[in-house]
């Protein structure tokens, strides 16, 4: 869906970056993960031509960006930003309606475009002819988001899209947007700081460091052990083995019979999860219920030390 | 009724229009034992239209320059002339008008070409550096936005740009406006007729009265020109933000 091809970047002499080669599949979450400085948000603004590359291809739907009009390729491509950039001159709905109304949609189809987008969003109608100024921050980064999905394009770039509310709020939004992933199998490019949002995000994981790549696949390999020791310092923050046992499932550790007696965890729960209830509750066993609360067996201790991908 | 702007610099200007007017200003000017005769009101309300005149034009002409350079400058393509058009800005403003008629007038004779000059030289700065800093307090991620959301350049001055930025340009014009209002009375000095035309004859004949009525009738054109475009600007706020709210419903 979206290529890199020896792409280099030159800002007045400095090097953002240098020969990537990278290729988005269709419908995958894409999250680009770096230090400050890493050049992220130049890949990202690459692909919808906010930056030129000074070598390099960048094919989006298999077309070279370069030969396509850039307001046409920006319409087409959802754009969401931390700062959020809502224009503040507009209400929240005419924020919204700003690509279908670029693209000459007609007027009952924007109204009920905007009206179906603040309901996905769980945005209360009521705010719809507020300027952005009367929203909080969290509003705000769902408007903006709204705004970036309106035109339903099939690609979406976002670069640190939930960077500025706070950690509740901002763990809603991360559940929406993967609850919008897994709904319209939109192609999404997302750029974070964050360690943990990006192993939970991921499907496909892509690490930057000063303009190079260093890595990329899928969160579960990419934190395999042995792990090279700059990616354990930036996804791990110390805790790169609860990290991986966040990504998986405690029914993929399931065996045997439990213990009579031993507390029940759901399938669906992270081996996190079990690790800390089996701490907390000192057991050794844990028995895994379906959603249905049928027994699908046990987990243990040494289960979990055990696991590989 | 407190509050909206531009009610009192109208008052302020109706008052001194009014005292300008020779009936009022012989009579106040009698009664304080003073001796002098008035300048006639039916000349002075003349004058008083070419004067407006002469600055409106002027006054026009300057923000059209000053806002298509500062448009200009503001531009991708057009950063390079920033510093020229500074410059140049900043020094047309520091020579003063009267040096400006002075220098022009044996190129372009008497009366209202050197002023007109002199006049638009004057106002081009506060217009172009209004404009600019208008422009460049759209906020980055608001720009940045537009252009990622698609639209086209000439979108984001229409439909982003300007609409942010008119408040302060707006504020700029109405410097200009000022400014030309209260400037054109040197074009006096070069037979142009303005209220500077009453100074000019109170200084040759010294007669004080027409000097005070023809400064006050100055005054109080320029500070009519202020209120009128305070009501107007404060109209057009209310006017915007009631029609926002109405399209959106």
């Amino acid at each position: 869906m979206i290529a890199f091809e020896g792409v280099s970047v030159v800002f007045g002499g400095v090097r953002a970056l240098e020969g990537v080669t990278l290729s988005v599949g269709r419908g995958a979450l894409c999250v680009l993960v770096g230090p400050s400085g890493s050049g992220k948000s130049t890949l990202l603004r690459l692909v919808n031509r906010l930056v030129t590359p000074s070598a390099g291809v960048v094919r989006v739907r298999g077309e070279d960006v370069a030969a396509l009009d850039p307001a046409r390729l920006r319409r087409s491509i959802g754009y969401a930003i931390q700062s959020v950039g809502l224009f503040p001159h507009r209400t929240v709905a005419q924020n919204i309606a700003t690509v279908p109304r670029l693209l000459g949609w007609p007027r009952a189809r924007i109204a009920a475009r905007v009206e179906e987008l603040m309901a996905l969003l769980r945005l209360d109608p009521a705010l719809a002819g507020r300027l952005p100024a009367a929203l909080s921050g969290g509003q705000a980064q769902r408007v903006g988001l709204a705004r970036a999905l309106a035109a339903d394009p099939d690609i979406l770039l976002m670069d640190e899209p939930f960077g500025a509310v706070d950690p509740i709020i901002r763990r809603g939004l991360r559940a929406e947007l993967q609850r919008i992933h897994r709904e319209t199998g939109k192609t999404i490019l997302l750029v974070t700081h964050d360690p943990g949002e990006a192993l939970e995000l991921a499907t496909h994981l892509v690490v930057l460091r000063e303009g190079r790549l260093v890595a990329e696949g899928a969160p579960l390999a990419l934190t395999e052990p042995p792990v090279h020791p700059f990616l354990r310092a930036l996804l791990g923050d110390g805790e790169l083995g609860l990290r991986r046992l966040d990504l998986l499932p405690v029914g993929t550790a399931a065996a045997g019979a439990p213990p009579p007696g031993a507390p029940s965890i759901a399938a669906s729960a992270s081996l996190r999860a079990a690790l800390s209830l089996m701490v907390e509750t000192r057991s050794a066993a844990l028995a895994v219920l379906s959603e249905e609360g049928a027994p699908l067996g046990a987990v243990t201790l040494q289960a979990i030390l055990e696991r590989r991908a | 009724m407190r509050g909206r702007p531009g009610l009192a610099p109208l008052a302020l200007g109706a008052l001194l229009a009014l005292a300008a007017q020779e009936p009022v200003a012989g009579r106040v000017w009698a009664g304080l034992g003073r001796e002098g005769e008035a300048f006639p009101s039916p000349r002075l309300l003349d004058l008083a239209a070419a004067h407006a005149a002469l600055a409106v034009l002027s006054a026009l002409a300057a923000a059209a320059i000053g806002l298509g350079l500062g448009l200009l400058v503001t531009r991708r393509a057009g950063r390079g002339l920033r510093p020229a058009a500074d410059a140049l800005a900043a020094g047309a403003q520091a020579v003063p008008p009267v040096v400006v008629v002075a220098l022009a007038f044996p190129v372009l004779g008497f009366g209202l070409a050197p002023t007109a000059l002199a006049l638009l030289l004057y106002c081009v700065m506060p217009v172009l550096r209004g404009t600019v800093a208008a422009i460049e307090s759209v906020p980055p991620a608001t720009r940045e936005a537009a252009e990622a959301m698609g639209f086209t350049p000439l979108q984001v001055l229409r439909e982003v740009e300007l609409p942010l930025a008119w408040p302060v340009i707006l504020a700029a014009l109405r410097v200009a406006l000022v400014l030309a209002v209260a400037t054109a009375a040197v074009g006096a000095l070069a037979g142009a007729a303005t209220l500077g035309t009453p100074i000019i004859l109170g200084l040759q004949n010294r007669n004080e009265l027409h000097i005070l009525q023809g400064a006050a009738a100055t005054a109080a054109l320029a500070l009519l020109a202020e209120g009128a475009l305070l009501l107007l600007a404060g109209r057009a706020r209310v006017g915007r933000s009631g029609a926002s709210q109405e399209t959106a419903g």
